[in-house]
């Protein structure tokens, strides 16, 4: 028996020392020679190499990238997107998932299978230009702002109605008895059980549009409303003429373009890691 | 993306749980009262997902430009000059292998990671929250991150000439090597949500059947390979599916790695397209979207058929 | 054309300028200027300057230099028109502009001031719409005085003289990288082959946009311009690791000898910061030549910085103040934008900056001796010249084949132009 639990525990030992090696290679790595490397000057940073600043730069760098490289305007623009799409998103889906868990009308049915299908197909790019162009609000944050609530409002419809199916409807039908209308059911009954759904929602939706690239760059051609990954990709490859890799610059940069999610993570990681993997979801 | 809850779900059978509620709302659900709910997200969705998809199909068949305000059809022309040029063919097949890469590598680490962090506990949860962290990181800044990871005197290098002494290799600037530094790079960025999924769905495993099957004398392996990877077929499903059509409309990571290069070796269809952009030819770039939806369409439709079928005979 | 007469047109140039000055000065108007995001503060401010002294205003908006192309023709697609824009002075441009949008600016003074652009650029039909005021970019060679010295190799100029200091390079000093290149910015590359073409007389390009020939033909000069620099490939003129290599690494790696030469645009900036700022080590370090196929010859591309072009708005008092604008900028104003940039004149009858130094004013004795624009600059846009090379450098592709794509995409190119002759 004690051998037994000595054998166990040499396994995991050697199971978390394995563990230990692949999480090093794996994010250690990367990370370590990012922010080292953003502390270096020029020439040391062009070296790529692991070990500590000989040269430390931290405040020249890093000031030079919040001054050159766009960054507040970029962080102010991310946030401009980002919340307002979150917000319209997760309440805008929650009505209609609601509706779809509920309603037997086959028409609805249809829109939430349309809807469901946005998860896998990509959204078009160039007709969603020509579009906007029609509309007349090509190259603005409000023609972004709605592609991206249009693109995403399919996920989180999926991901609600099939929680929402999973509810009890003894506390709506009774709500319904006493005489509540259904704004007020909605609000007061169906928001609040879905709090772990929608902090899922919220999430994902988070780290995506966060995070979003493509669409921005092509629907947001102007400086003034780049997001921060444009702010990054922009101030790499400045007029993509007479400068390229300022590896100290590009890393510094990435690692204020990335810090707004890590201190996010940083405070809600354990909510945020247990609701993914395991709780919360449940269907 | 996301959707974790499936694998638990598709576990109970599909029609049981849809009709359940509905049965019993029957008195709460005044049929046409839901439309006002569900109506704004249907115009968002229809006219900012739909209307763009629909009109690809006309848009992808014209000589929309920067030269004209003028719209004409043009059949095939577009299909044509793109395969004259050697584009169509080349950036199909570049964006499957792609994907195929990005995918498989996704899904070996994600699920080698479960296996590893299945359980829930203190430890687990610090390797977890640790393997989430690229998930959190632009795919821009991903990109330039490997992109010096693997340049000729990056790190990755610098580990293996421990190795294999006076070893360098540009793994972005050599023809051979690019599409796999891309995909890769693709892959270690999403692997953590892929990692996430598979821990939901071996943990949707009941507990008694592993336990029978120990009693009964199985070895690790065994109920490894009889018992919880095929459990895991929704899991696989949803996995695979996303990973892989996520990555037939990737664009962000060679766009901030190899812009397509060396030559054209890593030039996806998304590329492809905002090259043709670039130039002002916008139907020949709308051409190419269309190609990207029909191949994610022709690969969804039967993998997910082939896979859900799996699904059914294995449980 | 003797000095004095210049001064006399410039004088005279200026007394009608002065006039047209007093005249808007009568209402004020506020003309919309696009330009490009990129441009100097000093061509920027010329149109504060020129605000403040007639009175008028200047709404500035910038457009964006990432997509610059895109961005600006997409808004005038939609048949928006600023009073001023800043855009590429080629005749490809007016034509995509369509002439029926602008103002005719055939008849302005500085057209005569400068013979060496037009009419070969802004120019359609005989008919002149664009405005230049920036020097352009003159493509050039710079070279290690040191290590060519030391090799006893006189600066090439010609490209048969390019690929013998190569090989000579290669015996003589096999440590140094004969030719830097840079295959990682991907840019850079597609300069030798055009620098190859500079001292073409014909008008190969309109041949090609008239049908007459192939890019890919046997006798095609862009298949020897492609030959000539594969060739410099695979005798290792370049750097091993080419497929990576960055620009501004070339600038310190030949400023510390260990590449002997590099095609770039005008950096001089780039060579003085390399030397912390030493513009006297850096002319004496560093020199350039300018070797075409058979003898010494530049190609330059104008940008956008300073090229003016003045659409039709439909409202004739802010027309007529855009053309004074123009005037302005060309004449009464110029001098004082060359010495705010640092840049040469592109007209006679105006003083070059101060104290220019030697790597600039290499620039500008090559600009007025032998040089034109690239052979293609009048290509239609949407050639993507920079991945064809990319193609070349990564051996995806033989100099036939290059030229087969360029083929293609010039033809792509025609058609979506609708020029004559394509459907």
């Amino acid at each position: 028996m004690t051998d037994k639990i000595f054998h166990s525990s040499i396994i995991s030992i050697t199971k978390y020392l394995a563990l230990t090696l692949v999480a090093i290679l794996w994010v250690g790595l990367p990370l370590w020679m990012l922010v080292v490397n953003s502390f270096k000057p020029l020439t040391e940073a062009g070296l790529l190499s692991t070990s500590l600043p000989q040269q430390w730069r931290i405040v020249e760098n890093y000031t030079t990238v919040i001054e050159e490289g766009n960054y507040l305007t970029g962080l102010t623009n991310s946030l401009l997107v980002t919340l307002p799409t979150i917000i319209v998103v997760i309440l805008l889906g929650a009505a209609a998932a609601w509706a779809y868990a509920r309603s037997r009308s086959n028409i609805l049915k249809v829109t939430y299978f349309i809807a469901a299908l946005s998860i896998l197909l990509p959204p078009a790019l160039l007709p969603t230009i020509f579009l906007l162009q029609n509309l007349g609000i090509d190259g603005t944050r409000i023609g972004y702002l709605l592609v991206t609530i249009g693109t995403r409002l399919g996920g989180m419809i999926f991901l609600t109605t099939g929680f929402i199916r999973s509810l009890p409807i003894d506390f709506e039908e009774a709500a319904a008895i006493d005489g509540a209308s259904k704004i007020r059911i909605f609000w007061n009954i169906i928001l609040p059980l879905l709090t772990p759904i929608l902090f899922v929602n919220a999430i994902l939706l988070l780290i995506s549009v966060w995070n979003e690239f493509f669409f921005a760059s092509f629907l947001m051609p102007s400086n003034e409303l780049q997001t921060l990954p444009l702010a990054l990709y922009r101030f790499s490859a400045t007029g993509a003429q007479y400068s390229s890799k300022n590896w100290h610059l590009i890393f510094a940069h990435v690692v204020l373009t990335s810090l707004p999610l890590l201190i996010v993570y940083i405070f809600a990681q354990n909510r945020i890691i247990s609701s993914l993997s395991t709780g919360g979801v449940k269907g | 993306m996301s959707v974790i809850q499936r694998p638990q779900k598709t576990g109970q059978g599909d029609t049981g749980k849809v009709k359940n509620p509905s049965q019993r709302s029957r008195r709460f659900q005044p049929g046409g009262m839901w439309w006002p709910f569900a109506l704004p997200a249907i115009v968002f969705v229809g006219l900012f997902f739909v209307l763009p998809f629909l009109l690809n199909f006309r848009l992808a068949f014209t000589n929309w430009s920067t030269y004209s305000s003028k719209i004409d059809w043009n059949g095939l022309y577009n299909f044509e000059i793109l395969q004259r040029q050697g584009i169509l063919l080349e950036a199909i097949s570049i964006t499957v292998a792609y994907a195929i890469v990005a995918m498989m590598v996704q899904n070996v680490v994600s699920l080698l990671l479960a296996l590893a962090l299945e359980q829930t506990n203190f430890i687990n949860s610090v390797f977890r929250s640790i393997f989430f962290i690229p998930v959190l990181i632009s795919s821009v800044a991903a990109g330039f991150i490997w992109y010096a990871m693997l340049s000729p005197n990056g790190p990755i290098n610098q580990i293996i000439a421990i190795f294999v002494p006076g070893f360098s290799h540009a793994w972005f600037g050599d023809a051979r090597t690019a599409l796999l530094a891309v995909a890769f790079t693709d892959a270690w960025k999403w692997s953590g949500i892929a990692t996430l999924v598979y821990i939901a769905g071996l943990n949707a495993i009941p507990k008694e059947l592993l336990e029978a099957a120990t009693i009964d004398g199985a070895s690790v392996w065994q109920r490894l390979t009889s018992i919880r990877l095929p459990l895991l077929a929704p899991a696989f499903t949803f996995t695979i599916v996303t990973t892989l059509l996520g990555a037939i409309s990737a664009y962000d990571i060679p766009a901030a790695t190899t812009r397509g290069g060396p030559g054209t070796a890593t030039r996806v269809l998304n590329l492809a397209m905002q090259q043709q952009w670039t130039g002002g030819y916008f139907g020949t770039g709308s051409a190419l979207s269309l190609v990207i939806t029909l191949i994610v369409i022709f690969t969804a439709v039967p993998l997910v058929t082939y896979l859900r079928r799996r699904e059914v005979s294995m449980q | 054309m003797s000095k004095n007469l210049t001064r006399i047109m410039a004088v005279a140039a200026l007394i009608i300028m002065m006039i047209s000055a007093v005249k808007a000065q009568d209402e004020p108007v506020t003309l919309t200027i696009w330009y490009n995001s990129a441009s100097p503060d000093a061509f920027v401010n010329v149109f504060e300057r020129w605000a403040e002294e007639t009175g008028n205003a200047v709404e500035l908006v910038a457009i964006p230099a990432d997509g610059f192309e895109n961005a600006v023709l997409t808004r005038w697609a939609a048949g928006e028109r600023p009073d001023i824009m800043e855009y590429h002075a080629t005749p490809a441009a007016v034509l995509q502009l369509n002439t029926e949008n602008l103002q005719d600016l055939s008849d302005e003074a500085f057209i005569e001031l400068a013979p060496a652009l037009y009419p070969a650029l802004g120019t359609v039909d005989g008919h002149t719409y664009a405005a230049i005021t920036s020097f352009p970019q003159v493509f050039g060679l710079y070279y290690n005085k040191q290590v060519l010295a030391d090799a006893g190799i006189e600066p090439p100029q010609n490209f048969t003289e390019l690929a013998a200091a190569c090989e000579t390079l290669k015996e003589v000093a096999p440590d140094v990288i004969p030719i830097w290149e840079s295959g990682g910015s991907l840019w850079p590359t597609q300069l030798l082959p055009v620098m190859y073409l500079a001292d073409m007389d014909t008008d190969y390009l309109q041949s090609l946009l008239d049908k007459e020939t192939t890019a890919d033909a046997p006798d095609s000069p862009l298949v020897a311009a492609l030959t000539a620099y594969s060739d410099l490939l695979n005798n290792g003129c370049f750097p091993e690791d080419i497929t990576t290599t960055t620009f501004e690494n070339g600038i310190s790696v030949v400023a510390e000898g260990g590449a002997a030469m590099v095609a770039l645009p005008p950096v001089t900036a780039l060579w003085n910061e390399q030397f912390d700022g030493d513009t006297e080590l850096a002319d004496s370090t560093i020199g350039e030549t300018f070797p075409a196929s058979n003898g010494p010859a530049a190609w330059w591309g104008a940008s956008p910085t300073g090229s003016y072009y003045a659409p039709l708005t439909g409202d004739s008092a802010r027309e007529a103040a855009a053309l004074d604008f123009i005037r302005y900028a060309t004449g009464d104003g110029y001098q004082e934008t060359i010495d705010e940039s640092q840049t040469f004149p592109v007209m006679e009858g105006f003083e070059n900056p101060a104290d220019a130094q030697g790597l600039t004013l290499l620039l500008k004795e090559i600009y007025d001796f032998n040089s034109g624009p690239s052979w293609d600059a009048n290509r239609p846009p949407g050639i993507q010249f920079d991945v064809i090379m990319g193609t070349l450098v990564s051996g995806q592709a033989t100099p036939e084949q290059a030229a087969v794509t360029y083929q293609l995409q010039l033809e792509q190119g025609a058609i979506a132009a609708g020029l004559p002759g394509w459907e």
